[in-house]
């Protein structure tokens, strides 16, 4: 695959950058801010963690980055940036020109990701063929060569097969490989191997790192695994209730965690290799409609005080490139 | 599969087995056929001969066993008024009828699919509202009702159309409208739910995310995973639409086998009737067993 | 900003449930449609201002009031000098009556017949289900006119051919219900306690398909009202001068032209009282059982 001449940033440092992204969803009971001021970057080359609970609003947030909210949500405010351009403020014309070709992204299920009634030579050659104008017999080229490059063995006799006619490993790979079809600049790969299983999991990121090493595209995880953090990311966003509460470089956070949800989450990490014991939190995330005037955590927190209840914490810097939300960061 | 197959072929034989007691008997119940054939001061024995020649001096399982097989042969008797072969009668109005039936379909596929779509599409929004209350209200609203209002508004006060009888297009306008409306709402209803339900998938997500056109989401990657409940209910209101048929030639004078039948029932021609509504049975029978099997057919999760 | 469709759904817990039996304004308004129909059946002698079947000729046409006409006939008249709001009022008397009659025989039917097959099984029930789905696969309107042709177009006739083809449906959704009722831990209970097979019917199953058959029959008004206006729109049903609306519609048309409102208004009844019916069985089936959706 050959890499994209990019173009020269024009006002911005950073590859993708999201500033205080704001999503909203109508609901009967009134608005609902699933996304509450959300802010992060991601540079070529590099791997992003974006963790935090199911409801937390990191997969909303990657819809956001894409413009692919529902009816009855919208970006309310913020701004997302690719390459310098502004994402929230282009044409839908314009922004179905970069889904697909400069942002894509892996589902989490590969059993439901894939269209039945397609042969998986169709939609990995879909987007090439849309973007690229690519036909015929070179679309077929690139396509089995993508799906040599994931491993399916046997591509040209595949290549005219069903979804339903691979195993769930297989099928995952085939998503990768629509996922990096147009060798985009971002990748967001949405819980991308919790429908795996262990040994297929470690195989299936050991190819996103060497498409990423070959392709030098910015890889974007959206998981509520830390384990993959550890091994795939440079750096790390905690969400929590719809904003981030700490970020930073992932050596820093797993060393120093800051904030309490943090710390939570890396003892939800499976020790010595695997099943010693999984510490789940207790409680449930607040509800976004009615959130806590104060810090979001405090309600689940051990170590809340009065004054967390109150005043919603500054994001501050703990150390250098390593901030967090809370009036008590790291000391206990 | 095959055994599915077979049930439903069973099923729809005693089916017709029953419609055409139930239509022998009840022609059978109306009275004596031979004494409506004949004047009144006709002597006894050309009554008698008359009785003889239409059977009813047989047994009654004799009498029924010869009209249906000579039916299955496509003989149907001679109309008591118009005193040729009933089967003449029906090929010369038939193809009217099928004219109108699908221009009347594509009508319906038309609006019931395109609506559907993109009320899903759109759901919540102020077009699925109005989908939803035009639904409502082309249900509530009489065929023939509807078919009068048009012809009212279309032929009588802006007399762009013909308010009546068979000719060039314009005269199909009207007809086509009256007979489709009705199962609108139904394909409208199914189209929206099950494309709603693809809508929410991941592969339809996949393919906005990578930069799919929306119309072609719709129709490409979505329609073609909702199609199967679609085509089924589409196929049935193909059906249905045969007995629409009956009102709305009657409301304008359309001259098919819709406006034949109730000729035949206003001169009590039963032999007509019979033959008419036999006809129309059988179709609407095994056009479902059709359907059925070809839902088998095409559902991989039974094939599987 | 613009976002295209459909992509995030927004989490289940931001769906605010509707509350069970708050009523809202349609079917609300629908069901005040139906219970005024009802009184103008029951009060249509003190409510018609003219005779409905007897005219006056010199009155003959005229226009109503909001055409030109005079408050004496405020729907006009028809050919034979009869008041048509007096027709339309007494219509409603044959609409309802048809209704609750052929229900009510519908309802016994579907109910004892859907009952007795998922209760008994065995040869009953396949009997009773081979019935059901024979009916539901004939050609019903067809017959009916056959039928309503060789008995005489009578209010009898039409009730009695109506319910033949409507009571199916009821019966196939009792049997499945009461299926799954029979498989209760009360029934076995009940069982055990010595009740009678009757008694448990009675007593432990029906009140459990009443939701079901609430909303059936709620539905069905609807299919009544039409299957009996255009049995006597062809001249097969209520036989003239009873003013059924399906009939009215059928005579005024011949002065199309001239008197539009003869078809308007009686058509315009149909459809006001098939809207709310099914408006309120929508809401119905909604509240009590969403699982009829295909119905």
């Amino acid at each position: 695959m050959s890499e994209e001449p990019r173009s020269p940033n024009a006002d911005s440092s950073h590859l993708l950058e999201v500033t205080d992204l704001h999503v909203e969803f109508q609901t009967k009971t009134g608005p609902s801010r699933a996304v509450d001021g959300v802010s992060f970057y991601v540079d070529e080359g590099e791997s992003l963690g974006i963790v935090g609970e199911s409801g937390c609003g990191k997969s909303v947030t990657a819809m956001g980055i894409l413009r692919l909210i529902a009816s009855t949500g919208r970006i309310a405010s913020g701004s997302v940036r690719l390459d310098g351009e502004e994402l929230t403020e282009l044409s839908n014309s314009q922004m179905r020109a970069i889904r697909g070709k400069k942002i894509s992204m892996i589902m989490q299920d590969p059993m439901t990701a894939l269209n039945p009634t397609f042969t998986i030579g169709y939609q990995v050659g879909e987007a090439m063929k849309i973007h690229e104008g690519v036909r015929g017999k070179s679309l077929l080229g690139r396509v089995l060569q993508l799906l040599r490059l994931v491993n399916i063995p046997a591509a040209e006799r595949r290549v005219r097969d069903y979804p339903d006619q691979f195993s769930g490993g297989m099928r995952q790979r085939i998503a990768g490989a629509i996922g990096i079809s147009t060798t985009p600049q971002v990748l967001i790969c949405d819980e991308p191997t919790t429908a795996l299983d262990v040994t297929i999991q470690a195989q299936y990121l050991e190819l996103l790192k060497e498409v990423q090493e070959q392709t030098g595209v910015a890889l974007v995880f959206i998981t509520h695994d830390m384990g993959i953090v550890a091994r795939m990311c440079e750096r790390v966003a905690v969400m929590y209730a719809g904003r981030v509460v700490e970020s930073g470089t992932t050596r820093e956070v797993f060393r120093n965690p800051a904030h309490p949800y943090t710390i939570s989450l890396l003892r939800c990490l499976p020790r010595l290799e695997g099943v010693e014991r999984l510490e789940s939190i207790d409680g449930q995330p607040p509800d976004p409609r009615e959130m806590p005037p104060g810090c979001r955590f405090a309600p689940r927190c051990p170590k809340a005080q009065q004054q967390c209840h109150e005043a919603y914490p500054e994001f501050a810097p703990v150390s250098s490139g390593h901030h967090a939300s809370c009036f008590f960061p790291g000391g206990w | 599969m095959g055994r599915f197959i077979a049930q439903r072929i069973l099923h729809a034989i005693f089916a017709m087995f029953v419609i055409t007691v139930v239509i022998f008997g009840t022609v059978r119940l109306s009275g004596d056929p031979a004494r409506m054939m004949i004047s009144d001061e006709a002597p006894h024995e050309q009554y008698l001969e008359m009785r003889r020649l239409l059977l009813l001096d047989r047994p009654i399982p004799e009498q029924y066993w010869r009209w249906v097989s000579q039916a299955a042969q496509g003989d149907f008797g001679t109309s008591l008024r118009y005193q040729i072969p009933v089967s003449e009668l029906v090929s010369t109005r038939l193809p009217a009828t099928l004219e109108l039936a699908v221009a009347a379909y594509g009508f319906t596929l038309l609006l019931g699919l395109t609506i559907g779509v993109y009320s899903a599409a759109f759901r919540g929004s102020a077009l699925d509202a109005g989908a939803r209350l035009l639904a409502v209200m082309g249900q509530a609203a009489p065929n023939f009702w509807l078919g009068i209002m048009l012809v009212l508004v279309f032929a009588v006060w802006l007399n762009w159309l013909p308010s009546g009888g068979r000719g060039e297009w314009r005269h199909l306008v009207l007809p086509a409208i009256t007979l489709g409306w009705g199962p609108v709402a139904g394909l409208m209803r199914i189209t929206r739910s099950s494309m709603i339900e693809v809508l929410s998938s991941d592969y339809v997500r996949l393919a906005r995310v990578k930069g799919v056109g929306e119309t072609s989401v719709l129709w490409k990657h979505a329609f073609k995973n909702g199609a199967l409940p679609i085509l089924t209910f589409a196929s049935l209101v193909f059906l249905g639409l045969i007995r629409g048929s009956v009102i709305v030639e009657t409301v304008f004078f359309w001259p098919g086998i819709g406006l034949l039948v109730l000729e035949g029932v206003n001169n009590r021609d039963f032999q007509l009737v019979q033959a008419i509504i036999l006809l129309f049975s059988s179709w609407v029978i095994f056009g479902n067993l059709l359907v059925d099997i070809l839902y088998v057919y095409l559902n991989p999760k039974i094939k599987h | 900003m613009t976002t295209d469709s459909e992509f995030v759904k927004a989490p289940a817990t931001m769906v605010a449930a509707p509350s069970r039996f708050a009523m809202p304004i349609l079917p609300a308004l629908s069901l005040a449609v139906m219970v005024s129909l009802v009184v103008v059946a029951l009060f249509a002698p003190l409510l018609a201002p003219h005779s409905e079947r007897h005219g006056q000729l010199q009155y003959s046409l005229e226009p109503p009031v909001f055409d030109g006409g005079t408050i004496r006939f405020p729907l006009g008249t028809d050919i034979h000098g009869r008041d048509q709001l007096s027709r339309v009022i007494y219509g409603a008397r044959i609409s309802v009556s048809v209704v609750l009659v052929i229900l009510v025989f519908k309802t016994l039917i579907g109910v004892g017949l859907g009952l007795v097959a998922g209760f008994f099984g065995g040869i009953l029930d396949s009997l009773i289900m081979s019935t059901v789905d024979i009916l539901i696969a004939f050609p019903a309107f067809l017959l009916a006119i056959l039928m309503a042709v060789i008995f005489g177009p009578s209010f009898l006739n039409v009730i009695l051919i109506i319910t033949l083809f409507i009571w199916p449906p009821t019966a196939r959704q009792v049997r499945v219900e009461v299926l799954a009722l029979k498989q209760q831990d009360f029934v076995t209970l009940a069982r055990c306690a010595g009740s009678s097979n009757t008694r448990i019917m009675i007593k432990h199953i029906l009140p459990g398909v009443i939701p079901t058959v609430l909303v059936i029959t709620t539905l069905q008004v609807g299919t009544v009202i039409l299957f009996e206006a255009a049995l006597s729109f062809l001249g097969v049903g209520i036989p003239p001068p009873a003013p059924s609306w399906g009939g009215m519609v059928s005579e005024g048309r011949a002065q199309l032209t001239s008197a539009p409102w003869l078809s308007i208004v009686p058509g315009f009844a149909i459809f006001a009282t098939v809207l709310a019916t099914n408006t309120l069985g929508d809401w119905l089936r909604d509240r009590l059982d969403p699982r009829l959706q295909t119905l």
